[in-house]
C-alpha cells in the first residue's frame, strides 16, 4: 500500500510557555513596528471588538508586513472630525484667515491698556482669527465692539468669555512671539478639539462593517491619523501575521 | 563727609574690580564648566572629561586632548584680557571661536584655586602651574602628562562667602553641570564627553552621569542622553534659507512623542544660547499637534553669517542678538512645521510576534467567576462591586445579528453579479462557490449560468479542477428524505445507536474537554474573520484569535459521533467517479507520490475497488454513498447550510482508502470520522480571496459580504458554541489570547 501523506491541516505550536502562568498580554516575543500612512490605506476590516475597537488586518506586500491591528473607534473618529473642522474653519485652503460670521447682537468687550494698544496697532492679528471690530475704537474707556466672530464659535452663554480669552491670548502672542505665529490660536483649537470629541463615535456604539470601513478610509486621509485630538494613539498593531504564517509552515 | 551728605568717589582697588567681574562671568560652577568646555573645543579636543567633587564647589577638573598650552604662555594664560583668539576689535565681527574675551580663566583664578597641567604635541614633557588672582604662582614645573590640558579648580568662591553660602546643595550644582555637558555632548556628537562624580557616594554607575562615545551619531547620542523613547521619534531638519543665508540643522521630536518639559537645545554658530522668542514660537507650533500640557524635544543648530550676530551682549555669552530676528524665527518655525507634517509614521509600537497560548489547566479564578455569574446571580447583588469602564463588556454573546436570519436572501443579492464575471479560471471557482451557497430555488438558474461559464472557461485552461463540474450538489429536497426513512408521522425517524465503540468514542470526547475553552466558545461574541482559517472572537474582556480550521474539524468530528448513522444527505447531480478523483489526488503535490509507490493508474484502481468493498458500511453509518461501479453519489449533510469545500474531495478519497484503520471497529469509526471531518473542515483555499491578496481591499465593499464569511460566522461559529474543546487545544495554538481590555485601555491611554 502506498503511503500517501497529506498534510493540509496546519498545526501551529508556539513555544511552550510556563503553563501555570496566567496568559497575559505583552508576553512572548515582540518586534518594533512603526505604522505608516500608507498602511492605513490598505486596512481591511475584520470586525468590531467589544463595541470599542475595530479589528482590521493588512496584507503583506513587498514593503509592509501582514499584521492585525486595533483601531480605537472613538479616537479615530475624533481625529477625522477635528481635521475636517479645522479645514472648515478657514476661508480658503491656504489656511490664513478664519471664516467669520456677523453677530446679530454685537458684543462689547472691556479691554486692558495693552489689549487696546494691540487692537489699534495690529488689527491684522485679530482679522486673521476672524474677529471684526466696529471701527470707532474707544481708546478712552478701552471699550471695543465686536460685530463678527470666527464662524467656528457658537453663540452660547460663554461667548463673551471666549472672545475675551481670544483677545488676551492673541495679545500675549503678539508680545511674546512678536506676532510671527501663524498657527491657529490655542483657544480656538481647544474648542475644536472638544467639539470633535463630543460628537464622535463613543465606546459602546455598535458599528456595521460598512461604517467601520468608512471610518478607516476617512482616517487614512488625515494629516495626523495616529493620534486623537488629545494626542492619544488611535491605531495599535496587535500581531505579526507573517511570523504566524512562517511558524506554521515550518512546523508542517 | 557724612555731614555734608556728599559722598566721595573713590577708585576701586584692582582686585575688587577683578573679583566683581569674575562674579559676573562665573556665577556658578556650571558657568566655569561651560567656559572651559568651550576652551577645550577651541583647542580641537575630541575627548573631554569632567570630574566633580560636591557639585564642583570643592573640586572641578576638566581634561582634554587638545593642542595644549605652550610653556611660554603658561605665565600669562590666567591674566585678564589675554587670549589667543582675538587680536583686533574688528575680529569680533567674524569671530568663530567660542572664547574671545580672554576672561574665563582669569575670572576663575580670582575666585578659586586654579592649577593647569598642559603639554603640547611638540613638547617633551608637560608643565604644571598654579595661579592666584590672575597671576602665576612661581614658575611652571615640568611634569608627566598626555598631550592636552588638564585644569583643576578647587574651592570655588573661597573668597566670596556670600556667593558660596547661596549654593544650597551640591547635587543641584551637579545637575546644572550635567545639563550643560549634555547639551554640548549632543551638539558635538562624534566627540567623547564624560562627566564623572568622584565623591564617595558614586552609586552603581561609578558616578558617571553623562557619557558619549567617540564617533557616535546624533541619534545615538539623543538616545543615551535623553532616552531611547525620544531617539525613536526624532526627525531630522535640514534647510538652507538663501535669502537669510541661514543654515538650519537639527533633530526635533515628531507628533508622537511628548515630554513633560520643553527640552530646547539651541546653538547659534555652535554657541549654546537661549532665545525665548524662538522657544515660544516653536512651542506654539507643537501646541496643535501634542496633547495638552506636553512639550516637544527640539535640538536646533543655526548657522548665520557671523556679521549678523552680536555675541558680545553678556559676559557669559549666554544671550546673543542677531539681525532679522523675526524673519529667522518665522523661517525656522515654518521649517519645523513642514517637517512635522511630512512625517507619516506613527509612534513605535511593540507588536507581538509570538503569543502565549491559553493555559490548558483550568484557571481557578476564571471558572469561579463564571459559575458565580450563572448560578448565584442573586448572591452577587448583595456585594455590589463596581465595574470599571475598562472591565465593562459591552457586547452580549446571546445577541444575534439581523443578517444571520437573512443568510439566504443576502447571498442571492451577492451571488447574482458574481455569476456574470468574465470567463476565466477564477470565475469557475466563483461560480462553484456561488452554487455552494445558493438556495434551492436559485439552483437551476445558477446551474445554467454555470454551464455557459464553464464551457468558455474550459477552452482556456486544462486545469485539473475541471472535474468539479461533474458533481455540484443538489441539496436534499424533502422528497429525498421522505423516500428514505419515514415514520408514520411523516418525520424522519432517528435511529438509536447502541454500538459500544461509538458510545466509548463519545465518552472520550466528553472526558477530554477543556472547560475553560468550552466556556470561551459557548459565550463568545464573533468579531470577524481574518481569513477562512483564522477568526477573532471576544469572550468577556478578552480577544482571542482562533483557528477556525481546527475547531471546525473538531466540530464535524463530534457531529459525526453524535449523529452517527442519522445524517441527511447531499446528493450529487452527477456521481463522481472515484477513479478520476484518486488520479487527481495522486497528481496533487500534497499526496507525496513517488514512482516507488507504483503506477498511479494501478493505485487509483486499487482505491476504487477498496472503497466499493466498504460501500455498504460507509453508506449505512456515514451516509457516504458509493455506487457499485465506483462512483460517489452522495455525501452526508453534517451541518445545515454548511457546504464542505469540494476541492478537498480527491484528497479525501485517497486518505479514506489509505489512512483509515479498517481492522478494529472502534478505531475504524474513529479514523473515518476524522477523515470526513478533515474533508469538511473550513480551509484557507475556501475561496480565492485570501487576505494576502495584493490589492487594496478597503474600497472593495462587497468583499465584506463574501459568502464564506457569512457561512463561517453564522453557520460554523453558531454551531461551535456547543462544541467540546479537547484538552490539547489549550496548548497547540488553536486559541491565542491577543488582547485584554484593561491592557488595551493602557495602550490607548484611556482611563
Amino acid at each position: 500500500m502506498p503511503s500517501v501523506r497529506v498534510d493540509n491541516v496546519t498545526v501551529f505550536r508556539p513555544q511552550q510557555q510556563n503553563t501555570t502562568a496566567h496568559p497575559t498580554f505583552f508576553q512572548g516575543i515582540y518586534t518594533e513596528v512603526k505604522l505608516t500612512k500608507e498602511v492605513l490605506t490598505k486596512l481591511k476590516v475584520i470586525g468590531q471588538f467589544g463595541n470599542k475597537f475595530i479589528a482590521c488586518s493588512v496584507g503583506c506586500t513587498t514593503d509592509s508586513r501582514g499584521m492585525l491591528l486595533l483601531v480605537d473607534q472613538h479616537a479615530a473618529h475624533e481625529r477625522v472630525r477635528l481635521e475636517s473642522f479645522i479645514s472648515d474653519a478657514y476661508e480658503s485652503s491656504k489656511r490664513i484667515n478664519l471664516k467669520t460670521s456677523k453677530l446679530e447682537s454685537k458684543v462689547e468687550i472691556n479691554l486692558t491698556k495693552t489689549q487696546t494698544a494691540a487692537v489699534r496697532n495690529h488689527p491684522e492679528v485679530f482679522y486673521t482669527c476672524g474677529l471684526r471690530f466696529d471701527s470707532d475704537l474707544n481708546t478712552e474707556d478701552d471699550l471695543v465692539t465686536v460685530n463678527s466672530i470666527p464662524s467656528l464659535l457658537t453663540t452660547s452663554g460663554t461667548l463673551k468669555e471666549t472672545i475675551e480669552n481670544l483677545i488676551e491670548e492673541r495679545t500675549q502672542a503678539l508680545y511674546v512671539n512678536r506676532g510671527v505665529s501663524d498657527s491657529m490660536s490655542p483657544v480656538l483649537f481647544q474648542l475644536l478639539c472638544s467639539k470633535a470629541c463630543h460628537g464622535a463615535i463613543r465606546f459602546g456604539d455598535p458599528l456595521a462593517l460598512e461604517q467601520c470601513t468608512e471610518l478607516l478610509t476617512a482616517l487614512s486621509k488625515c494629516d495626523f491619523p495616529f493620534q486623537c485630538a488629545h494626542g492619544r494613539p488611535s491605531v495599535m498593531p496587535l500581531l505579526d501575521l507573517n511570523t504566524l504564517k512562517t511558524k506554521k509552515k515550518r512546523l508542517n | 563727609m557724612a555731614e555734608s551728605g556728599v559722598v566721595v568717589i573713590k577708585r576701586l582697588d584692582e582686585t575688587v574690580v577683578n573679583r566683581i567681574a569674575a562674579g559676573e562671568v562665573i556665577q556658578r560652577p556650571a558657568n566655569a564648566v561651560k567656559e572651559m568646555i568651550e576652551n577645550c573645543l577651541d583647542a580641537g579636543s575630541t575627548t573631554i572629561t569632567v570630574s566633580l567633587k560636591s557639585g564642583g564647589l570643592k573640586m572641578l577638573q576638566i581634561s582634554d586632548n587638545g593642542h595644549g598650552i605652550r610653556r611660554e604662555d603658561m605665565e600669562i594664560v590666567c591674566e585678564r584680557f589675554t587670549t589667543s583668539k582675538l587680536k583686533e576689535f574688528d575680529d569680533l565681527k567674524t569671530i568663530a571661536t567660542f572664547g574671545f574675551r580672554g576672561e574665563a580663566l582669569a575670572s576663575i583664578s580670582h575666585v578659586a584655586h586654579l592649577s593647569i597641567t598642559s603639554r603640547t604635541k611638540d613638547s617633551k614633557c608637560g608643565y604644571k602651574a598654579s595661579y592666584l588672582d590672575g597671576r602665576i604662582k612661581g614658575s611652571p614645573r615640568p611634569t608627566a602628562g598626555n598631550t592636552g590640558t588638564q585644569i583643576t579648580v578647587e574651592d570655588l568662591f573661597y573668597n566670596v562667602p556670600t556667593r558660596r553660602k547661596a549654593f544650597k546643595s551640591p547635587s543641584e550644582e551637579h545637575q546644572k553641570i550635567a545639563d550643560v555637558m549634555t547639551r554640548y555632548a549632543l551638539h558635538n556628537s562624534g566627540k567623547s564627553f564624560t562627566l564623572r562624580k568622584t565623591d564617595g557616594d558614586s552609586g552603581p554607575s561609578g558616578g558617571v552621569s553623562v557619557r558619549t562615545q567617540l564617533g557616535s551619531s546624533f541619534v545615538t547620542n539623543i538616545g543615551t542622553l535623553f532616552g531611547s523613547k525620544v531617539a525613536k521619534e526624532v526627525i531630522e531638519v535640514k534647510h538652507y534659507d538663501t535669502q537669510l543665508q541661514l543654515k538650519t540643522f537639527g533633530y526635533i521630536s515628531n507628533a508622537n512623542c511628548s515630554m513633560k518639559k520643553f527640552v530646547f537645545l539651541l546653538f547659534i554658530n555652535n554657541r549654546l544660547v537661549d532665545c525665548s522668542v524662538l522657544k515660544k514660537s516653536l512651542d506654539s507650533v507643537y501646541q496643535s499637534y501634542l496633547p495638552k500640557g506636553s512639550h516637544p524635544f527640539v535640538y536646533l543648530s543655526l548657522e548665520m553669517p557671523t556679521n549678523n550676530l552680536d555675541v558680545n551682549v553678556h559676559p557669559t555669552k549666554h544671550e546673543v542678538h542677531f539681525l532679522h530676528e523675526d524673519e529667522v524665527v518665522t523661517s525656522v518655525q515654518k521649517q519645523v512645521e513642514a517637517s512635522l507634517l511630512s512625517c507619516d509614521s506613527s509612534r513605535t509600537f511593540y507588536m507581538q510576534k509570538l503569543l502565549p497560548t491559553n493555559t490548558s489547566k483550568p484557571t481557578g479564578e476564571n471558572t469561579k467567576e463564571s459559575t458565580k455569574d450563572t448560578t448565584h446571580p442573586t448572591k452577587d447583588k448583595q456585594l455590589p462591586t463596581r465595574v470599571y469602564d475598562h472591565q465593562l463588556v459591552r457586547t452580549d454573546s446571546k445577541l444575534q445579528k439581523l443578517d444571520s436570519f437573512l443568510l439566504k436572501s443576502k447571498n442571492k443579492v451577492v451571488e447574482e453579479p458574481k455569476i456574470v464575471v468574465k470567463p476565466c479560471a477564477n470565475s469557475l471557482i466563483n461560480v462553484v462557490n456561488a452554487i455552494y451557497f445558493s438556495s434551492a430555488c436559485l439552483y437551476e438558474h445558477i446551474a445554467a449560468e454555470y454551464h455557459s461559464c464553464f464551457k468558455s472557461w474550459a477552452c482556456h485552461t486544462t486545469h485539473p479542477q475541471y472535474l468539479l463540474h461533474q458533481f455540484f450538489f443538489r441539496p436534499s429536497t424533502p422528497d429525498d428524505i421522505e423516500s428514505h426513512d419515514k415514520t408514520s408521522a411523516g418525520l424522519p425517524r432517528k435511529r438509536e445507536i447502541r454500538l459500544t465503540s461509538v458510545l466509548q468514542l463519545q465518552d472520550e470526547v466528553k472526558q477530554k474537554s477543556n472547560k475553560d475553552l468550552c466556556l470561551v466558545l459557548h459565550d463568545h461574541t464573533f468579531v470577524g474573520c481574518v481569513e477562512p482559517e483564522l477568526a477573532l472572537i471576544q469572550h468577556q474582556t478578552k480577544l482571542h484569535l482562533v483557528n477556525t480550521g481546527r475547531l471546525s474539524e473538531q466540530l464535524f468530528y463530534q457531529i459525526l459521533l453524535q449523529d452517527f448513522g442519522n445524517f441527511a444527505i447531499f446528493r450529487l447531480t452527477e456521481a463522481a467517479p472515484i477513479y478520476e478523483l484518486a488520479m487527481l489526488g495522486l497528481n496533487s503535490e500534497e499526496s507525496g507520490w513517488t514512482p516507488a509507490d507504483g503506477s498511479k493508474e494501478k493505485l487509483a484502481k486499487y482505491v476504487v475497488n477498496f472503497l466499493v468493498e466498504k460501500a455498504e458500511m460507509l453508506s449505512d453509518y456515514f451516509c457516504l454513498d458509493i455506487t457499485k461501479d465506483g462512483m460517489i453519489s452522495g455525501i452526508p449533510m453534517l451541518l445545515k447550510q454548511y457546504n464542505p469545500p469540494l476541492h478537498g474531495l480527491p484528497t479525501f478519497v485517497m486518505r479514506l482508502a489509505t489512512e483509515v484503520d479498517w481492522e478494529s471497529e472502534k478505531s475504524c469509526f474513529d479514523t473515518v470520522c476524522k477523515e470526513i471531518a478533515r474533508f469538511y473542515a473550513v480551509k484557507n483555499n475556501f475561496t480565492d480571496s485570501d487576505i494576502f491578496s495584493e490589492e487594496p481591499v478597503v474600497v472593495e465593499t462587497d468583499s465584506e459580504w463574501s459568502p464564506w464569511k457569512q457561512m463561517v460566522e453564522h453557520v460554523v461559529f453558531r454551531a461551535l458554541r456547543d462544541v467540546i474543546v479537547p484538552m490539547t487545544m489549550g496548548e497547540d495554538g488553536t486559541f491565542l489570547q491577543l488582547a485584554n481590555l484593561p491592557d488595551l485601555y493602557k495602550v490607548f491611554e484611556r482611563c
